[in-house]
């Protein structure tokens, strides 16, 4: 079974999982993910790619703690073993030379977009990079964008980093500082994905975001991750998670992802009481 | 006294604050430190107002209201003072959502987020819209915190049962200390360390459950923000609605605010107007009701025998084979033993039931060994008047008090809080064993104020407990003391007067038959032809009975409790009951219509009422409505129960040993949930 | 095709006589003249009464006794002509099987049942016997009741599997050459089974995280418990093959990268693992799911005990499953035991033309499942929230024959009614799931999305690739796929040694 070579808390709530998975670092491309579980009585839960190593055979995760699964990851330590670590899955993000390109990275897709952040300038585009924390804890990773990016800008409610709001206006200044922009590609929760694609339509400039449906296999066979793109049914693990932002339907995929609100408090009450005494 | 504030003509009746002044009259200053159970503390200032004619500005919480004071609460000196205040609390709280334009489109669309391991901002709070320092902020107006944002440290604790300790979110207003302190007497909580490295914490940094901690929620409910939550509710969403019930969970019958969602009972917490509590509550009623309502040995559907095997059944085959079997047997064949932890309405229909439909056996129950009923014993066998009512808050009027074997914080701490407050306030407090021989007492008693005597069932329990009771009347009645009998069940008092109305049968020497809607001794197999059993959690009655009715608890079916004061409290339903229960009176209503007894026909709670008052006098205040106490007797002999007191049947003895404190219908709460066994489990010395 | 028989290949004609004519067989024939084997009554399957069994998960048949066994081996004529095995995908010697459970050697049947079928206790469970071998019962010619053949092959394997004798055939010496099976569902593990007793090193790759496939995601343990298959994986492993989960093939590596691992053959049993959808409005509502979703959370990630397991799986008061299959009959089934009050499938022709086996039909009534025949659905209804609230449906009429041979159905004009529903289920049927294809480049699919094959050799256009059931069939059944599975190995045998 997979196992953990660092489990790291990198900012609040959220943590960074290295595992030893040599076959999976090989065929590691940017914008994919890996299904995980953690124990035999686990849930499958996608978990985007942040960074690989095909040297040292591994992988890297990072994830936000918002149920039983992620808690139970959090709790992890370099030496544990995982029950589940498949992938990689889903279609690579496609990179090429566009040109400008403007990525906006909030929570765990501060993570998720560094591969492409780092392939995308090697293709020879300028990368302009739009990271959003709530606070200046939140914004990790701060050096590898700068390594790779032309520009790293901030999106905040914290003074520290500059108090000037959340994602929409920011980019918006950013977009126009920049233009032309040939892209932009959003990563991060549903509502700052959302909220990135509704700041570009008017602009016309295209926006790939990375969809965050529920999945259960990941590989296409059971449909629980279908989404609704460019008018058609589509399952976010086989056809996605890329996406164009503009042709989500975003109301749908919100309440999809409420399908199980009840029993995931449900569950975390229950993993709660059992890591009691 | 007649002042000002904000041009505003004030009138007062008594002493207030200025702050509970301005509340009084609709005017709301913001505050985070000040609560109505505790002394004023004046930590947070951000109730500081200008007072004409003083320098500078007097914090209103801890300032006296004085005639004709002239008091400007909203000055824009005030408004930025506060605001400035505000900002440097939120330098330490996560506040990111607070200042965020797009809160309100994010918060519908991000509900599953509340789960989080740590919080990062409102949206992510399980408190997210219950907060008062959000509404603090949103009544100041703040659209920046101009400071870096600092994270409190630590991780979240939640390594004891029921409340999780964040300190992330903690804003040292110091609410859960003062309560834990002065409310509680526990003083579990305290500041640790000091300037910049204050934090609330436990002596130690231990555990709750290593520490004196007897998770009564009180620090729960004064925390302004999440950093003290209940755990098992902090993620779901909001309650609905409320509705005020009477814990039936133990004898003292506080007053709890049952929150609804969904139809479903989403948590409890104390009525800040209960008669009894005041707003204070102890583990059981804070936190187990939930889990008690919802455990999975609750009978759901009838079940009946057959071949060896309970099965369900619907209540129409149950009634009828029950009404069948019980037709079948002669009336001086079947026995019946009820629960003190049921309602009036309930326990006088099982008495009518057995008069009416069952020929007349003998209802054996709790009360007859129960402390209440050894009180009234010692009044009737002198001819006397011995007073069973009281109230809690006299308790902490007495000068000197003594407890026998009664660990109060497991037993009655609600009692045990008057106690506190009476030694806070220089009353002499003496603990004894039930056991103990009762001259050295005599000894140590000051002869300077009133004896209060608090005993329970342990008391009674040994042989010569009417005499020993007779010794403390001796002890305690020439100084103007009292006996406060303390027992355990819900309905003990109630039990007793409607025992008391129907007139004294032998009990059944060789029963064929047994009725049981409450505690018997186990049954032998084989033993008898036909076990009914009337109950709402499986247990080792169930497991052997031939025919069982499920029925409701206390909160699921309207019910009139008298509780150890006397006082009689009518709890209305606050959810509906699951799968098929029924209330207790409603199952003896159909059983009689069915075996063609009279007497029954009453269709509501109310309609059982009427009969019951008019059946047990003392009650009577109970059809009335509103806070009524049960009628004392005069002094007057005994009608005799079987025989003088000690000569009771060795049955009776046997059916009334005192049960688990913890008991609740049958399910052992200490033993089927996980945190109260750890809170009881645990070796802690008495507080 | 492995189900085209009207003809015994001449070599399995030799082998089955070789065995009619031991002297045992002879003997046993003697000892109970046809006569009287023909009065006797079919062993009814002791079943777990419906009011209680759908409740649970645990399994509704219960298995027949040794006595019931051999009562009903006795019933079988021993025919010198057997039809019965030209019924069988896989060409199992039935009737030397059935003699030896007449015999009391029980054990001995079932290694007879070995000998061509990996996976018997799986078969006689799921197998529609009563399309495929029992159709063609001599017995059932002559007095309308067949033989029980499934019960039996139940019963032998069982009986082995709880003996605890399981024995390992000796294997012939290592050939050193890698086949990689692709999928570890009944095909891969039927070629993965054979390919082992032949001596070569077989490796199967399984993209979840326990083999078996359809058999362990989509058949419920109520009629395939998972010991079972844990036996049957457990017993290919002490042959020496090698199980690797959680492994794409398609991402994890491609056939190309595995090639270049020395893996020198290759079979496709990826399975036909991509859900059909009706596209009809509303599909994407929540408390709509696939029936591969639906199940996979249940049997797979047993969601059917949760919280003990944290997948959950919603639970209806009012469940509609659209589809008349098997899998149909499945996903209805456990919708009921999960607690729906009412559980119903909704099929758009009529019940003759329902492809499910009638076994399954039949417990299903018995668990009050309702049938809604003759009508399908057109919308699925939400509320605010984008929950199911209700289904739309229309009543159809039935018409001249499809190409499926089954009466074509009609919508009745103004037919329209809605049921109020939370949680509807499409098992309309699967397709092959899309992964391999993308992923291999040269590897000649099918128009809808089958790998296309020669089916004398189950070959692709690939050389020394081959593929073989769903992937290559759509849906269709665990005795289909190991009769592929079957011809597959041999070719991949004689491909490994040329």
């Amino acid at each position: 079974m997979p196992k953990i070579l660092t489990r790291e808390r990198l900012a609040p709530n959220l943590h960074l999982l290295e595992v030893l998975a040599p076959e999976v670092a090989r065929k590691c491309r940017p914008g994919q993910f890996v299904i995980v579980m953690p124990d035999e009585k686990g849930e499958r839960i996608p978990l985007s790619i942040a960074d690989w190593d095909a040297g040292r055979g591994s992988v890297t995760a990072v994830f936000l703690v918002v149920g039983t699964t992620t808690r139970k990851l959090a709790a992890l330590r370099a030496g544990d073993e995982l029950a589940v670590f498949v992938g990689p899955l889903g279609r690579p993000s496609e990179i090429g030379a566009f040109g400008t390109v403007v990525l906006v990275a909030g929570c765990f897709g501060i993570g998720a977009l560094w591969p492409a952040a780092r392939a995308l300038k090697a293709a020879g585009n300028r990368v302009v990079a739009l990271i959003d924390a709530k606070t200046a804890e939140l914004a990790y990773w701060k050096d590898r964008y700068r390594a790779v990016c032309d520009k790293v800008a901030f999106s905040s409610r914290d003074h520290a980093l500059g108090s000037n709001g959340f994602v929409p206006k920011p980019l918006e200044n950013l977009l126009e500082a920049e233009a032309p922009v040939a892209r932009v590609i959003a990563v991060g929760c549903t509502y700052l994905m959302y909220a990135s694609a509704q700041a570009t339509r008017p602009l016309g400039i295209k926006t790939i975001v990375s969809l965050n449906p529920i999945m259960v296999d990941g590989t296409g066979m059971c449909g629980a991750c279908r989404c609704t793109a460019e008018g058609r049914t589509k399952f976010a693990c086989v056809d996605g998670p890329d996406f164009d932002g503009h042709q989500v339907d975003w109301d749908e995929l919100f309440m999809r992802r409420k399908s199980y609100f009840d029993d995931e408090i449900r569950s975390l009450c229950r993993y709660e009481e059992s890591e009691l005494a | 006294m007649k002042l000002l504030i904000d041009g505003r003509a004030i009138a007062l009746e008594g002493p207030a604050t200025l702050l509970e002044a301005a509340r009084a009259n609709g005017i709301d200053i913001p505050s985070l430190c000040d609560h109505p159970w505790l002394a004023p503390y004046a930590a947070c200032r951000l109730c500081l107002v200008e007072v004409k004619g003083r320098k500078g500005c007097v914090p209103a919480c801890s300032t006296a209201a004085e005639e004709g004071m002239d008091v400007m609460t909203s000055t824009p000196d005030l408004q930025s003072l506060r605001r400035g205040i505000l900002e440097l609390i939120l330098a330490e709280h996560p506040h990111a959502c607070l200042i965020c334009c797009e809160k309100p489109s994010c918060d519908d669309l991000k509900s599953t987020i509340r789960k989080t391991g740590e919080v990062t901002g409102c949206v992510l709070c399980p408190v997210n819209g219950r907060c008062e320092l959000q509404r603090v902020a949103e009544a100041v107006g703040l659209d920046r915190v101009p400071f870096p944002s600092h994270r409190r440290s630590g991780e979240v604790r939640r390594d004891d049962p029921f409340i999780d300790r964040d300190n992330s979110l903690c804003i040292l207003c110091g609410r859960c200390v003062r309560v834990c302190h002065e409310v509680r007497g526990a003083s579990v909580l305290t500041f640790v360390s000091r300037g910049s490295e204050t934090v609330i914490g436990t002596a130690l940094d231990r555990r709750l459950l290593d520490s004196e901690c007897q998770f009564c929620g009180a620090c729960v409910d004064v925390c302004p923000t999440g950093s003290l939550t209940e755990r098992a509710v902090r993620y779901d969403r909001p309650a609905e609605t409320e509705t005020k019930a009477v814990c039936t969970l133990c004898g003292q019958g506080c007053g709890l605010c049952v929150k609804l969602r969904d139809g479903r009972v989403a948590g409890t917490s104390p009525d800040p107007e209960g008669a009894v509590n005041r707003g204070q509550a102890c583990v059981k009623g804070r936190f187990l009701v939930r889990p008690a309502l919802i455990h999975p040995r609750r009978l759901l559907k009838p079940l009946i025998r057959e071949n060896g095997e309970l099965r369900e059944a619907g209540w129409e085959e149950a009634l009828t084979l029950a009404a069948t079997r019980l037709a079948g047997i002669e009336p001086g064949q079947i026995s019946v033993a009820a629960s003190a932890q049921s309602s009036c309405e309930d326990l006088f229909a099982v008495h009518r039931f057995a008069a009416e439909a069952l020929g007349g056996p003998a209802v054996a129950g709790p009360w007859t060994n129960s402390a209440a009923a050894g009180l009234r014993d010692l009044g009737r066998a002198a001819g006397r008047a011995v007073p069973l009512n009281f109230r809690l808050s006299d308790i902490a009027l007495a000068g000197t008090i003594v407890v026998i074997g009664e660990d109060l914080p497991v037993t009655q701490p609600i009692v045990g809080l008057s106690v506190h407050r009476a030694v806070a306030r220089g009353a002499a407090l003496i603990r004894m064993n039930a056991g103990e021989g009762l001259r050295r007492l005599s000894d140590r008693l000051d002869a300077s104020g009133p004896v209060l005597i608090l005993f329970g069932p342990e008391l009674l329990k040994r042989g010569q407990g009417q005499a020993r009771l007779a010794e403390l009347w001796d002890l305690a009645a020439p100084g103007g003391g009292r006996l406060l009998a303390l027992d355990r069940e819900s309905n003990i008092r109630g039990g007793l007067a409607i025992a008391e109305a129907f007139p004294a049968r032998p009990a059944a020497k060789a029963a064929r038959a047994l009725y049981i809607a409450g505690p018997h001794p186990r049954i032998a197999p084989g033993k008898a032809d036909l076990v009914i059993v009337q109950a709402s959690y499986r247990d080792e009655h169930v497991s052997s009975a031939d025919i069982v009715f499920p029925e409701a608890t206390s909160f699921e079916a309207e019910g009139t409790f008298v509780n150890i004061e006397g006082r009689i409290q009518v709890s209305p339903t606050a959810v509906a009951p699951p799968g098929e229960a029924w209330p207790g009176w409603r199952i003896l209503k159909e059983l009689a219509a069915r075996l063609g007894a009279p007497g029954f026909d009453f269709a509501s709670p109310a309609e059982v009422r009427i009969a019951l008052s008019a059946a047990v006098p003392p009650l009577a205040a109970a059809a009335a409505g509103g806070p009524a106490f049960l009628a004392e007797e005069a002094g007057r002999p005994a009608p005799s129960v079987g025989g003088p007191a000690d000569e009771r049947p060795t049955r009776g003895r046997r059916l009334a040993a005192p049960r688990d404190p913890d008991d609740y219908k049958g399910l052992s709460l200490a033993a089927e949930i996980k945190g109260l066994k750890l809170v009881r489990g645990r070796r802690c010395p008495r507080s | 095709m492995a189900e085209d028989k009207n003809e015994l290949a001449p070599e399995l004609k030799e082998k089955l006589r070789a065995e009619f004519e031991q002297d045992w067989r002879k003997e046993l024939r003697k000892s109970v003249p046809a006569k009287e084997r023909m009065k006797g009554t079919r062993q009814k399957m002791p079943e777990r009464a419906a009011g209680e069994r759908r409740r649970d998960f645990r399994e509704v048949n219960q298995g027949l006794t040794a006595e019931m066994a051999r009562a009903e081996a006795r019933r079988c004529l021993d025919c010198a002509n057997p039809q019965c095995v030209l019924g069988c995908p896989v060409a199992i010697d039935i009737p030397s099987f059935v003699k030896l459970i007449e015999k009391g050697e029980f054990l001995a049947a079932a290694w007879k049942l070995k000998e061509t079928n990996s996976l018997p206790a799986i078969c006689g469970r799921v197998c529609p016997q009563e399309s495929q071998c029992e159709e063609r019962c001599a017995m059932k010619k002559a007095s309308g009741v067949p033989v029980a053949i499934g019960n039996l092959e139940r019963f032998a394997s069982d009986f082995e599997r709880l003996s605890g004798s399981l024995k390992i055939p000796p294997l012939p010496p290592p050939t050193g050459k890698k086949a990689a099976v692709i999928g570890a569902g009944p095909a891969g593990l039927t070629v993965a089974g054979d390919l082992a007793k032949l001596g070569h090193k077989v490796t199967i790759f399984e993209a979840l995280h326990e083999a078996g496939g359809v058999l362990i995601y989509g058949i419920p343990e109520f009629r395939l418990p998972k010991a079972i298959l844990k036996a049957e994986v457990d017993y290919l492993k002490r042959l020496g093959v090698e199980v690797r989960t959680s492994f794409v093939v398609g991402s994890t590596a491609t056939i190309e990268d595995l090639k270049g691992q020395g893996y020198a053959a290759f079979f496709i049993g990826s399975g036909a693992g991509l859900p059909n959808f009706m596209k009809i409005p509303g599909e994407n509502l929540v408390g709509v799911y696939s029936a591969n979703e639906y199940l996979t959370r249940v049997n797979l990630m047993r969601a059917y005990d949760f919280p003990a397991y944290d997948t959950p799986v919603f639970r209806a008061r009012t469940a509609a499953v659209v589809g008349g299959g098997n899998v149909a009959m499945d996903s209805v089934r456990t919708a009921k035991r999960l607690g729906a009050e009412r559980a119903i499938i909704v099929y758009r022709r009529s019940r003759v033309e329902m492809p499910a086996r009638i076994e399954e039909i039949h417990h299903a009534e018995q668990e009050g499942i309702e049938l809604q025949l003759l009508t399908t659905p057109i919308r699925y209804i939400g509320d605010a929230n984008g929950r199911l609230v209700a289904m739309e449906c229309q009543k159809m009429g039935l018409g001249e024959p499809d190409a499926s041979g089954r009466r074509r159905p009609i919508p009745i004009e103004g037919s329209e009614y809605t049921i109020e529903v939370d949680l509807a289920v499409c098992a309309i049927g699967q397709s092959p799931n899309p992964l391999i294809p993308q992923t291999t480049p040269g590897l000649k699919m099918g128009k809808w999305g089958n790998v296309e094959v020669d089916w004398a050799t189950m070959a692709t256009s690939l050389p020394g690739v081959y593929a073989g059931g769903d992937i290559v069939r759509g849906g269709a059944t665990v005795i289909l796929a190991m009769g592929d599975a079957r011809i597959a190995a041999a070719q991949i045998d004689r491909f490994l040694r040329r």
